[in-house]
C-alpha cells in the first residue's frame, strides 16, 4: 500500500506508477510524483523526455494508460477534464493557446465561468456583473489592467503569457501546471513573468516544466528529472545538481541542448 | 421601374430564404469545422413537420416553432450520436453526414411520400401589401420573410457578440483545446450549437414551405444554395452568410429577369470569381 498522505494531509497531486502509451510506444512509463499542497516543483528533462505528456495525462487531455492519479485524495484517473478543473486544477500550454477573436476581459470572463458546474456555465444570457468584476480583477493580477478591452490578437508575446497565467489563476486554483511559461520571452519580459510567478499565493501547489535549468532551480523547492519517459532523479535542487545520472543526460549525453 | 423594383424584391426574398438556410450551416462549420451535408435534410424535415402542425392546428407560428424544434432535436441527435464520435476527422464527418442526409431523405419519402406540400398561410399573410415608399404592391409573406431574416440575423449577431454562449462559441472557433482546459465540456457545447443550427434550418424549411413549396429534392437545392452562399460569404461567418445570400439571391433573380437563358450561371460565376480572388470568402478569415 503506497503512502497517500503526508502528516495526515492528502497530497495536492499524487501520481502513482502512471504510464501513457501511443500505439506500441510508451511516451511515459511508471512515473510517480507526489506534490504537497503549496509546494513548488520543477520538472526537468531534455526534449522528448515526456514532460508535456505527463501534464496532459494529469489534466485528462489524454487519459492515463496505466497507474492512478489523485488530487487532494480524490481519484481523478478517469475523470473528465472539467471535473479536475472544478477540483482546483489549472494549466498553461507550452505554446500559448488563446482566443484571438476575444478581448482580454472576455477571455478571463470565460475562465471564471468555466469553473462553475453543469449547464450554468454555458447558458445564462443575462449580463453577469459578478463574474465580470472577477475577470477584471484577474486582469489586474496578471498585470494586464491597461489591456482589459484589447483584442487578444494584438497582445505582445509576453502579455499573452501573462494572460495565460491570469486564466490559470481564475477562481482560486489549488494545483497549477505551468508548461514552460518563460519560453520565447525576451530578456525584458522575463522579470515581469518571474515576478508574477513569485507572487502566486502560498496555498497553490505549482508544478513547472522549465527547459532552462537555472530558472527551474531558482524557483523551485524540489526537482523531478524525466528522461526517455521515465523518472531519472528526484530531490532538492542541490541534490539533483550533484546527481551523476543527471549530469550525464544534461552535459555528457547526446540529448543535451 | 416597377419591374426592376419587383425583381429586386424577389431577389431580396430569395436572399432572406438563403440566409435563413445558410446561417445554421455556417454557424456549425465555424465552430466545429464540420461540413454538415445533412443540412438540407434538416431544412426539409422542418418543412414537413411545420406543414403537419399547421395542417392540424391551423396556427402558422406554431408550425414555424415546431419545425425548428424538430430539426433542432434531429441535429443534436446527429451530432451526439454520430458526428461527435468522429470529431476532428473532418473528411469522415462529411461522408457520414452525406449518409445521414440520404437516410433522412428516404425516411421522409417513406413517411410523407413524393407529393409537393405547401403550408397554408393564415389570412393575414395570404394576400398582398402595398408598400407606400416604393409605390408597388408585394406579397405579404415575402415581406414577412425579409423582415424575419433581418430579425433573426440581428438576434444571431446579438447571441454571438453579447452573450456568454456567444463568447464560448467565438472562443471555440479559435481554440477548442484551451476552451476545454478552462473547464468547458466541448462535446456538450457542440451538441448545443448543432441543435441551434438545426433550429435555424427547420424554421427556414417551414418558411420555405410557406413562401414556395417543398418536395423530395428540396433538401438538395437548399444544401447547394447554402454551400454557394457560405463559400461566397466566407465559411463560418454569419455576416458573410448575409452578404453571400444577398449577392446570390439578387444575382439569380436579376439573371432570371434580364438574361433568362443564363440565369443559373450568374451565382456560380460569382462563386468562381470569389474563389479566384478571395478563396476564404468575402468575410471569411484565412487559415493561419
Amino acid at each position: 500500500m503506497p503512502v497517500n498522505t503526508i502528516n495526515g494531509e492528502p497530497y495536492a497531486l499524487d501520481v502513482q506508477g502512471v504510464g501513457r502509451r501511443f500505439g506500441e510506444f510508451w511516451a511515459i512509463e511508471d512515473v510517480t510524483l507526489k506534490v504537497r499542497p503549496g509546494e513548488r516543483r520543477a520538472i526537468l528533462g531534455p526534449n522528448g523526455a515526456g514532460k508535456t505528456t505527463l501534464f496532459n495525462v494529469i489534466t485528462g487531455d489524454f487519459p492515463a494508460s496505466s497507474g492512478t492519479i489523485r488530487m487532494f485524495g480524490l481519484d481523478v484517473t478517469t475523470a473528465p477534464v472539467e471535473k479536475r478543473i472544478a477540483h482546483g486544477l489549472r494549466r498553461t500550454y507550452q505554446h500559448a493557446l488563446l482566443f484571438d477573436g476575444l478581448t482580454v476581459a472576455e477571455t478571463l470572463f470565460l475562465a471564471v465561468c468555466g469553473v462553475a458546474g453543469g449547464w450554468r456555465k454555458i447558458l445564462p444570457l443575462r449580463r453577469d456583473d459578478e463574474n465580470r468584476d472577477r475577470a477584471i480583477e484577474l486582469a489586474h493580477r496578471a498585470g494586464l489592467g491597461d489591456q482589459i478591452d484589447h483584442q487578444v490578437e494584438l497582445l505582445s508575446h509576453g502579455q499573452r503569457r501573462q494572460l495565460e497565467i491570469g486564466l490559470a489563476l481564475a477562481e482560486d486554483p489549488t494545483l497549477l501546471l505551468l508548461d514552460e511559461p518563460a519560453a520565447g520571452l525576451s530578456p525584458a519580459e522575463r522579470p515581469k513573468l518571474a515576478e508574477l510567478l513569485r507572487t502566486l499565493p502560498d496555498s497553490v501547489a505549482v508544478v513547472l516544466i522549465e527547459h532552462d535549468m537555472d530558472i527551474a532551480l531558482q524557483t523551485s523547492q524540489s526537482v523531478t528529472v524525466l528522461h526517455n519517459g521515465r523518472m531519472l532523479a528526484e530531490g532538492t535542487p542541490q541534490d539533483v545538481m550533484k546527481d551523476a545520472d543527471v549530469h550525464r543526460v544534461y552535459v555528457g549525453g547526446s540529448h543535451g541542448h | 421601374m416597377t419591374f426592376f423594383l419587383v425583381v429586386t424584391l424577389n431577389g431580396l426574398t430569395l436572399a432572406a430564404l438563403y440566409f435563413l438556410a445558410a446561417s445554421g450551416f455556417t454557424l456549425i462549420f465555424g465552430l466545429m469545422r464540420t461540413v454538415n451535408m445533412a443540412h438540407g435534410a434538416l431544412i426539409l424535415l422542418g418543412g414537413y413537420v411545420g406543414y403537419q402542425i399547421v395542417d392540424t392546428t391551423g396556427i402558422w407560428t406554431l408550425g414555424v416553432l415546431g419545425g425548428g424544434l424538430a430539426s433542432a432535436f434531429a441535429g443534436g441527435l446527429v451530432q451526439a450520436g454520430i458526428l461527435g464520435r468522429i470529431q476532428g476527422d473532418e473528411l469522415r464527418q462529411t461522408l457520414a453526414s452525406i449518409a445521414v442526409s440520404i437516410v433522412m431523405a428516404d425516411l421522409m419519402l417513406w413517411h410523407w411520400g413524393g407529393l409537393t406540400y405547401q403550408v397554408e398561410l393564415p389570412e393575414a399573410l395570404a394576400g398582398g401589401q402595398f408598400i407606400p415608399l416604393l409605390g408597388i404592391g408585394y406579397a405579404t409573406i415575402r415581406i414577412l420573410l425579409i423582415l424575419l431574416a433581418i430579425v433573426l440575423g440581428v438576434l444571431l449577431w446579438l447571441l454571438i457578440a453579447k452573450t456568454r454562449l456567444g463568447a464560448i462559441i467565438r472562443a471555440g472557433v479559435d481554440d477548442r483545446t484551451m476552451l476545454r482546459a478552462l473547464g468547458f465540456n466541448v462535446a456538450r457545447i457542440f451538441v448545443l450549437v448543432f441543435a441551434l443550427g438545426g433550429a435555424l434550418a427547420g424554421m427556414a424549411g417551414v418558411v420555405a414551405a410557406s413562401a414556395l413549396s417543398i418536395a423530395p429534392g428540396t433538401d438538395l437545392q437548399f444544401l447547394l444554395s447554402s454551400l454557394v452562399v457560405v463559400i461566397v460569404g466566407g465559411m463560418g461567418s454569419i455576416g458573410g452568410a448575409a452578404l453571400g445570400a444577398i449577392l446570390i439571391g439578387l444575382a439569380e433573380q436579376y439573371g432570371l429577369a434580364y438574361a433568362p437563358t443564363y440565369g443559373v450561371v450568374f451565382s456560380f460565376a460569382i462563386m468562381v470569381l470569389v474563389l479566384a480572388v478571395r478563396p476564404q470568402g468575402l468575410m471569411g478569415r484565412s487559415e493561419a
